[in-house]
């Protein structure tokens, strides 16, 4: 690996001085960063440790919300009960980033932060209205996270920002949420799609709708068009079709070497439609099934 | 360099490493601590599996600064001088060593997992495990000797390898 120096940041002040230097980059989880470093597609000078930071790491439940540390692990929000009863989509997706130990070491934050667009927890994390905590020099600003990326392995962080909060809002107990990952390996691998798909149903009808997609855009991105089609009417076979229709034409896939753009867009269709008729099957709705 | 103290199975080391050092090399080229293996170095084979505060991480993704205070775990911390760990035995028993490059990580990652869960099905001993690859394509043996270590560890016992 080649040389930098290691620099443990003791509170979020310390971490903004010495992010001026060039070349300095934030170091959390390291499941990425040191990958990158050791093929030397970056070249740090310092790294700066922001894990000893007090108040960066752990989850608050609040009535309709949560916050989650931007350095807590994947694996804690994988397992933790509360995420599982609470916000099952999340739990759902963290438990399909990389392996067990990557998950122990790798933070919720630098997933979002390394902003790859198929970053594993951000489609769900999309559908729970995340808004996103930023502290820098000039003081403290909150975005929505679905104006957090702005291409490929870029975000709107600037001037050495740092994540410092992600607000999340945690559904009523009536949603019913499903994230699906496609990926060539299924073990160890990214997600060449990843679909998320929420919805808050009343009396069979949907209250509420959200989609985040992972792996088709140059972003993780949310699908307003589909969301508005689903909002207020019942989940029935024409408005899936409709809605996985429109969410396959509203995103940019590309072709790399795990698939093709076509199949990608083929799939994106195939999975909204199957979360749709999931999540049709564990509704009650007045008239009964879906038809 | 720098001055990084950290407990290796039981036993507090201070030793100097370079910033850009992982844990991996300094247990191996330090600590001579080699029965931790580098096969990737990129935190894709599991080869490197240890316990770092009870859980398992890949070495080769932990720089050396940042264990400084923290409670590390080898493959030779199972082990004494006589006597196998149980789930090291199991693997010997069941002939779930083939060339033996991945079985440290192997058994490493069993011990997280029956920690935590004392009987695993076949799908979350393979899903717990997905992380550790084994070039030699043995894992039908290496579930069952998780499955026989788990047997052995319950109180009625049993769990004994085709």
């Amino acid at each position: 690996m080649n040389s930098f120096r290691y620099q443990k940041a003791g509170n979020i002040s310390e971490a903004l001085k010495w992010s001026k230097e060039s070349q300095a980059y934030y170091l959390a989880g390291g499941t990425d960063l040191l990958g990158k470093i050791k093929t030397e597609r970056i070249k740090p000078s310092v790294l700066i440790d922001l894990k000893k930071i007090p108040g960066l790491r752990g989850i608050s439940f609040y009535d309709d919300r949560a916050e989650i540390g931007p350095l807590t692990t994947i694996r804690e929000i994988e397992i933790s009960p509360q995420v599982k009863e609470r916000l099952p989509i999340l739990s759902s997706a963290s438990g399909k980033l990389g392996s067990v130990q990557v998950r122990n070491k790798a933070t919720i934050g630098g997933n979002i932060c390394n902003a790859a667009p198929s970053a594993e927890t951000v489609p769900a994390l999309l559908c729970l209205d995340t808004v996103a905590e930023i502290v820098g020099p000039t003081g403290v600003r909150q975005i929505p996270l679905d104006y957090f990326f702005i291409g490929p392995g870029q975000t709107i962080l600037q001037n050495g920002e740092i994540l410092r909060k992600l607000i999340v809002k945690v559904p009523p107990t009536t949603s019913r949420g499903i994230y699906h990952k496609l990926s060539v390996r299924r073990a160890m691998d990214i997600a060449f799609v990843g679909v998320a798909v929420l919805l808050e149903v009343v009396a069979g009808k949907i209250a509420h709708a959200r989609i985040g997609l992972g792996a088709v855009a140059p972003v993780p991105m949310r699908v307003p068009q589909a969301e508005n089609l689903l909002a207020g009417n019942f989940l029935s076979k024409e408005l899936i079709t409709d809605a996985a229709y429109i969410t396959a034409q509203s995103c940019q896939p590309i072709s790399d070497i795990r698939a093709s753009a076509d199949y990608r867009r083929l799939m994106v269709k195939s999975l909204i439609e199957k979360a749709l008729w999931q999540i049709s099957t564990t509704i009650e709705l007045p008239g009964g099934e879906v038809k | 360099m720098r001055q990084i103290k950290f407990r290796v199975n039981g036993v507090m080391q201070s030793i100097e490493a370079a910033d850009n050092q992982t844990l991996l090399d300094i247990l191996r080229e330090r600590l001579h601590l080699t029965g931790t293996k580098k096969g990737c170095d990129e935190g894709d084979c599991g080869a490197c599996t240890v316990l770092l505060n009870k859980q398992p991480v890949n070495s080769c993704l932990v720089l050396a600064a940042e264990v400084d205070g923290c409670e590390v775990i080898t493959i030779e911390g199972l082990a004494n001088e006589e006597k196998n760990d149980p789930i090291q035995q199991a693997f010997v028993d069941c002939g779930a060593v083939q060339c033996g490059f991945c079985t440290p990580g192997m058994v490493m990652m069993t011990h997280a997992l029956l920690e935590e869960t004392p009987n695993p099905s076949e799908e979350e001993i393979r899903n717990f495990m997905e992380g550790n690859l084994c070039r030699c394509t043995g894992y039908v043996k290496i579930v069952e000797a998780v499955q026989t270590a788990a047997a052995r560890r319950l109180p009625e016992g049993g769990g004994e390898c085709d």
